[in-house]
């Protein structure tokens, strides 16, 4: 029996400790929160808007993981997995955060594979909307802005 | 004085001498001035009907459920009329705010000098104001008040601060 169980361990282990792994975003990867929507930039400053980082209803940001890809890729990921998805929704740029960023903040980010396997949510959001704003601010001063060509 | 009694004032009526000497003269004098200031730069006011412009054309895309395409409210009427009540709260000489939704249906006016100096202040239709900035890396600020149309006096000063060197 013991025997039977190593060898289940040993056959299955790697896989689910990959698969573990992948849920699990390190400190060092990159997140992008696709911005669709002309409040989501401030033009004057070239910057993301906070807003475009404050959670939704359900209290998570929405963000993909981008880490390795090429530029032509991303936006193509932006395109298939939230533009398509959405009515009356133009693509106008993303906001790019390292994930330590994001934690150092205290703030976390996890993986959510429940839609497409590089999507992942910025979660721990406060409850109050001061508290909230405030820690949009911080990521929004630290976002990368690219807009979409 | 509210704006409109303020506005039915020409700047004549105003004496340009104070011959009083006491501290009620005093109080009335500083007063005078800071009606003077705000008449003076009408300029200003137009500002703040930009700001309606731009307020109604905010409503009129952000009042369904889900106008940012990422499940966000959308803006009540009720708090419409909260943020067109804190537009003619704000003091003349403040510069005009950027005006924004928040995924939550709030309606936010942000003053924003660079990437470390900005205000955010938002309206809910529920009497209070909610607000976040900062004014430099670490001079952070945030917290909700009261609004019962006027805006906190501590709150116009951050905005100044923030806006300083405009």
């Amino acid at each position: 029996m013991t025997r039977f169980l190593n060898f289940l361990s040993k056959k299955f282990g790697k896989l689910w400790n990959r698969n573990k792994k992948r849920s699990q975003l390190s400190d060092s990867e990159i997140v992008d929160r696709f911005l669709v929507h002309g409040n989501h930039i401030n033009t004057r400053l070239r910057q993301v808007s906070y807003v475009a980082f404050l959670p939704g209803p359900d209290s998570e940001t929405s963000v993909f993981r981008t880490g390795g890809l090429r530029i032509e890729q991303i936006w193509q990921l932006a395109i298939k997995q939230v533009i398509s998805k959405r009515q009356n929704c133009t693509l106008r740029g993303k906001g790019t955060l390292r994930v330590d960023q994001v934690r150092k903040i205290s703030l976390d980010v996890r993986s959510d594979e429940s839609s497409h396997e590089l999507h992942a949510v910025i979660m721990k959001w406060p409850i109050e909307k001061d508290k909230r704003k405030m820690l949009a601010i911080d990521l929004a001063s630290i976002a990368v802005l690219t807009t979409y060509p | 004085m509210n704006y409109t009694a303020a506005l039915s004032y020409n700047l004549t009526p105003f004496r340009t001498i104070n011959t009083g000497a006491s501290r009620e003269a005093k109080k009335l004098q500083e007063k005078e001035n800071e009606i003077r200031n705000e008449l003076a730069f009408p300029v200003i006011r137009n500002h703040i009907n930009e700001g309606f412009k731009e307020l109604l054309d905010t409503y009129q895309e952000a009042m369904q459920d889900n106008w940012d395409s990422y499940g966000a409210k959308g803006i009540t009427l009720s708090t419409l009329y909260e943020a067109e009540r804190f537009l003619v709260a704000l003091p003349n000489l403040i510069p005009k705010p950027d005006i924004a939704v928040e995924p939550t249906g709030d309606i936010t006016f942000i003053w924003q000098r660079d990437i470390d100096h900005i205000l955010a202040l938002s309206v809910s239709g529920n009497n209070l104001i909610y607000f976040a900035g900062k004014n430099g890396i670490n001079d952070k600020t945030h917290g909700q008040r009261i609004f019962n149309d006027a805006i906190p006096k501590f709150l116009i000063e951050e905005i100044r601060q923030v806006m300083e060197s405009q």
